[in-house]
């Protein structure tokens, strides 16, 4: 059973407890004391991650850091089916093509969220970091509108993949980094639908839908 | 904004840290009623704070005080001692700091919420409140110690997790003590010691009106987890109640009976807000009439 080295805060460790979510993984949880403790940049944990930072799967004796190989890795090795990783070099390449959208443009978000969460001092000047990130929510914008025309509801694929996992937590929490979602119609769509996916679970600044009531 | 002039905010102890957080020889920048303000710790571990002024100046803070483990400053003349919690001299229970979290809104909003009872069933489902028991029973309001602490009592709510030591779906018995405008401490029954009271505090540091650093603690009794289990408990909770406060507008809390439509359940909110207008505390409140 693998082990994910989390932190309920994380929106690169709720990404990987998305993917375990929808595909029903059972996984064992370590939590790692990001903030206030700063647990990730003691020994024990850069012995796993040398970077120092979360998410880690470990499974056996193979030890992952970052969201894009775990989720790679989860659905390739507990879904036989690969429901969320595509075959066909065209389509896997684009799939990768969008995890590295989320590592990279979209950590914008994540690092202006963090700066409001735990007032940490900045890396990088934060009218950078929003520009950056009103830049890639453009881009994620007009991506999602010119599917919408041509009938392709999920990003990189007809169907959801890791992809969409892997860009739903930053954009779903653009509002805690002071990011009004308001200008984006067919992102606050997308996020609908990836809300109605089976398996689909929140974390702290997430919604869920609303439960059917019967009146 | 400039350093508040507003004399109600000014004399109150305020924390602005939590001890243990700041390492040895370490100076740590942060604000206080507008006011720029920078902490050092010595190598031996004694702190200092000065207001940092716009002309490069620095002078020290008029009253600084450690106390639970966090730091204290009062930037005029206290009006009161900082808020007394006998429950810390006290053994059995666990004392989990819980590090500080940023709120974009005014400390009035994160007390409100972290008081209110109803919005448990809605934003925190499957721990302190559920779809199926959402009704908040009637509970007391009342002022204690010549009216300077507003109290809700008798708060009674079925939660289906109350805390990280136990899975048992009951009702639980809570008192809201707001010994301040910008604290609120929650005695809430232990499912783990029958008989003994949980505490769960908020200390505000209110940097803007609206702005907001959450200072916060668990003083609970827990004899099976890790404190970082319990820490992520919280830290799951309150990262639910800030999504929420991030969009309450206006960001300052309104204080006028016209601006309100309450229900019953609101009443300790309410009592709140008239609590605040009374006390001619200005910081953070959005005075308009209507």
């Amino acid at each position: 059973m693998p082990t994910l080295y989390d932190y309920i805060l994380s929106d690169d460790c709720y990404k990987v407890r998305l993917l375990l979510s929808m595909l029903s993984v059972g996984y064992e949880t370590r939590k790692v004391d990001v903030h206030p403790g700063r647990e990730n940049c003691r020994p024990a944990f850069l012995s796993l991650n040398p970077l120092g930072r979360i998410p880690v799967l470990v499974d056996g004796d193979l030890v992952l850091r970052g969201p894009s190989s775990i989720l790679t890795y989860i659905a390739l090795q507990y879904d036989r089916a690969r429901c969320f990783l595509p075959e066909g070099a065209a389509a896997l390449a684009q799939v990768e093509m969008w995890l590295s959208f989320a590592e990279t443009e979209l950590s914008a978000i994540s690092d202006i969220r963090a700066n409001e969460l735990f007032r940490l001092a900045p890396a990088t000047d934060i009218a950078v970091l929003r520009r950056r990130a009103d830049r890639a929510m453009e881009v994620l914008e007009d991506h999602l509108a010119e599917g919408e025309i041509v009938g392709r509801r999920w990003v990189a694929a007809d169907r959801p993949t890791i992809a969409d996992l892997a860009l739903f937590p930053p954009v779903a929490l653009s509002a805690e980094a002071g990011l009004p979602i308001e200008p984006y119609p067919s992102i606050w769509r997308w996020l609908h639908r990836v809300k109605n996916l089976p398996g689909f679970v929140v974390m702290p600044g997430v919604l869920p839908l609303l439960p059917k009531v019967a009146v | 904004m400039p350093k508040t002039t507003d004399r109600v905010a000014l004399d109150q102890w305020h924390a602005i840290g939590t001890c243990a957080h700041i390492p040895l020889g370490a100076a740590r920048k942060t604000k206080l009623l507008g006011q720029d303000i920078e902490i050092v710790r010595s190598d031996s571990g004694a702190f200092a704070c000065y207001e940092l002024h716009a002309d490069g100046s620095a002078a020290p803070v008029p009253h600084l005080c450690e106390m639970y483990g966090f730091l204290w400053v009062c930037l005029g003349t206290p009006a009161q001692p900082i808020v007394a919690i006998p429950e810390f001299a006290e053994t059995g229970r666990r004392l989990i700091l819980r590090g500080v979290i940023g709120v974009a809104s005014s400390p009035q909003r994160v007390i409100e919420n972290f008081i209110d009872l109803s919005h448990f069933s809605f934003i925190h489902t499957g721990t302190l409140g559920g779809y199926d028991n959402a009704e908040v029973p009637k509970y007391n309001v009342e002022y204690r110690e010549d009216g300077t602490e507003l109290w809700a009592t008798e708060c009674r709510f079925f939660q289906p997790k109350a805390s990280a030591a136990t899975n048992l779906s009951t009702e639980v018995l809570y008192d809201y003590r707001i010994p301040s405008a910008f604290i609120s401490i929650i005695y809430k029954d232990s499912l783990v010691r029958r008989g003994k009271k949980d505490l769960i505090g908020l200390f505000l540091q209110p940097v803007e009106e609206e702005e907001t650093l959450v200072h916060s603690f668990a003083l609970v009794h827990d004899e099976t987890n890790s404190d970082t289990h319990i820490l992520h408990f919280y830290h799951e909770i309150f990262g639910q109640d800030r999504g929420v406060l991030i969009h309450q507008t206006p960001k300052k809390l309104p204080v006028s009976p016209r601006r309100d439509i309450p229900t019953l359940s609101d009443a300790s909110s309410i009592a709140y807000r008239r609590w605040l207008d009374k006390s001619g505390l200005q910081f953070g409140l959005d005075r308009n009439l209507s």
